[in-house]
Order: structure tokens, then C-alpha cells, then sequence
């Protein structure tokens, strides 16, 4: 029995601008242009992003992007600082046309409204601040969640199946009671490595050959097919 | 004779196996943006190439044994 939707949020439940990204790398560059030239740092922040991703040991995502960041880079935690600036006055301006994807909240209500906990489990690799606006974005920010994965919380970064673990460890479930929900093949039906449950939303659909999802639909058709759980 | 490239980002999902390090033939002359033509990712899926911790452009000419990074868009601390 399902009793947990793990919702993803880029492409999920949220229909991010398409020049988000570029807008995003601009602005934060800017931001730390006072302390790294443009290239410099756009460089390490792939590099130390990348790091993060790939190795997953004890440290959070926050700390193993940071000690790798300004290890680096011979910087010091004026930087860390710089980034969290960042994401508290600049980041909620990135908005552009970023808005909720057409039944996203509905299938929210659907699950919340059949008691059915929900996370938000998006790629850990904003920091919480982060997170919590681009629930905002997505219209969903309002309505009750079990937990959000975020930078500082978590260890691992999705397609690694120890994301998933992670996941179930800190909310205490089962991976057959849980409902995976995105739209990238590739990152979010790797859920099923662990036998959580999938749901493949088509609407933004980035497709991969790894992965085979249990259920498949739109947005649109995910409320009810909780509904009919 | 080889350039190693290594795949960021999730870039490995456009490979056939999903691996995120590919081995390519080096020949003389051989750019950034020859690996990058060989490889089945999106051109919208590169953000940045880099080699020797300097990010290079498309033109850039690659020497034997060198390594090229290739990295999705990111949005982070990090790429949902």
C-alpha cells in the first residue's frame, strides 16, 4: 500500500523558466565577482558541484561542496557566506516565467488529501532557502509536507541510489510504500533500484533506456490515479 | 593515444550504458568540439568544457592524454 508520494520538483511540479539557469549562473557570478574572476569560479563551481555529486561519504552535500570549493580555490568562509547572500536577496528574482505545471498541485492535494505524506525530493543541490522559493514558484509551498531535501540536509545527490536510501531513513518508510514522481528518467526512476514505486509525468519528460517506470501519465492524470490507489 | 572525457551533471544518460567516462582515439589537431560532435548529448545540454582546470571553447586544440570535462548546466551550492 502507498502511503508516501516523493514529488520532484524541476519539470515535475514546477515548469522552470528556460533561461533560469543561464539567468541563475550570470547573477551568482556577479555576486562573487568581488572575490573570483568570472571564469575561475564559474570553473570550481562545476567542478565542486560535480565533486559533491559523485562522492558521498559522511559529510553533507553543503560541507563536501564547500571544503572542496575553497579548498580549491584558497578561499575562506566569507565565501560561504556570499552564496547564502545570494540565495536570501537575489535568488527569489530568478523567478521569470517559472510557475506551477498544470495539475502539479492537484495531485498534491490528491495524495495529502487520502493521508498520504508527502516529499518534496528534489536534487539536494540548493540550499534550503533555495528550496522553499521554488516551492513558492511551484504553488505548493502552503500545503503540508513530510520533508524536503535540500543541500544542507542531505548526503548523497539523486541518480545515486543512496539518495533514496537516505530518503527513507530520515521519514522511517518502506520503499514499496512509496511513490516516486518525476519526470527524469534518468534521476528519478532510479528509485526503483530500491523497489520504490515510480510514476513517470510525461509533460517535461526527459527519457533514458535505464530505467522502466511502474505507472506512466501527465500531470493531469497523476491526481487521479492516486485517487484510485 | 586517447582523450579520457568525463560526463557531469547526468550527461551520462545520453550515453547507451549510462557510464560517465568515455575513452576517444586522439589524432593530431583533434578540438573540443570534435569529442564533444562524437558524443550523443544535446548541444542545449552543455553548459561548460573544460581541460586542465581552464574552461575552453569549441576550437580549443587538444594535446594526447588530455582529459575533457563535460558538464550539464548546474544549478547549486549545483542541476535538478
Amino acid at each position: 500500500m502507498i502511503t508516501t508520494v516523493l514529488f520532484d520538483l524541476d519539470g515535475t511540479l514546477l515548469d522552470l523558466d528556460k533561461l533560469f539557469v543561464q539567468r541563475y549562473l550570470e547573477q551568482l557570478a556577479s555576486r562573487m565577482e568581488q572575490y573570483i574572476p568570472r571564469s575561475v569560479f564559474l570553473y570550481q563551481l562545476g567542478a565542486s558541484t560535480a565533486y559533491m555529486i559523485h562522492h558521498i561519504d559522511k559529510r553533507t552535500n553543503k560541507q563536501k561542496f564547500f571544503d572542496d570549493f575553497l579548498t580549491k580555490l584558497g578561499l575562506d568562509e566569507r565565501i560561504e557566506r556570499a552564496f547564502y547572500q545570494f540565495y536570501e536577496e537575489d535568488f527569489p528574482s530568478l523567478k521569470g516565467d517559472s510557475c506551477p505545471l498544470p495539475g502539479g498541485r492537484e495531485a498534491y492535494l490528491a495524495a495529502v488529501s487520502r493521508g498520504m505524506d508527502v516529499v518534496i525530493a528534489s536534487n539536494p543541490v540548493l540550499p534550503e532557502v533555495a528550496m522553499e522559493e521554488r516551492l513558492r514558484w511551484a504553488g505548493v509551498s502552503d500545503l503540508p509536507r513530510m520533508y524536503v531535501t535540500s543541500l544542507e540536509n542531505m548526503k548523497a545527490c539523486k541518480p545515486h541510489a543512496e539518495y533514496y536510501s537516505e530518503i527513507l531513513d530520515k521519514i522511517g518508510k518502506e520503499a514499496q510504500e512509496c511513490l516516486m514522481v518525476g519526470n527524469d528518467a534518468f534521476e528519478d526512476l532510479a528509485a526503483s533500484c530500491l523497489g520504490v514505486n515510480t510514476y513517470y509525468v510525461t509533460d517535461r519528460a526527459i527519457p533514458s533506456n535505464l530505467y522502466v517506470p511502474d505507472y506512466t501519465g501527465t500531470m493531469r492524470d497523476l491526481a487521479e490515479f492516486i485517487r484510485n490507489l | 593515444m586517447a582523450i579520457s572525457v568525463v560526463l557531469y551533471g547526468g550527461l551520462g544518460r545520453y550515453l547507451p550504458d549510462g557510464s560517465e567516462h568515455v575513452l576517444l582515439d586522439y589524432r593530431e589537431g583533434m578540438t573540443v568540439g570534435e569529442v564533444l560532435d562524437s558524443l550523443p548529448i544535446p548541444a542545449d545540454e552543455i553548459w561548460m568544457t573544460s581541460v586542465s582546470r581552464q574552461i575552453v571553447p569549441r576550437e580549443h586544440i587538444l594535446s594526447d592524454g588530455d582529459q575533457v570535462l563535460i558538464f550539464a548546466p548546474v544549478a547549486g551550492g549545483g542541476q535538478d
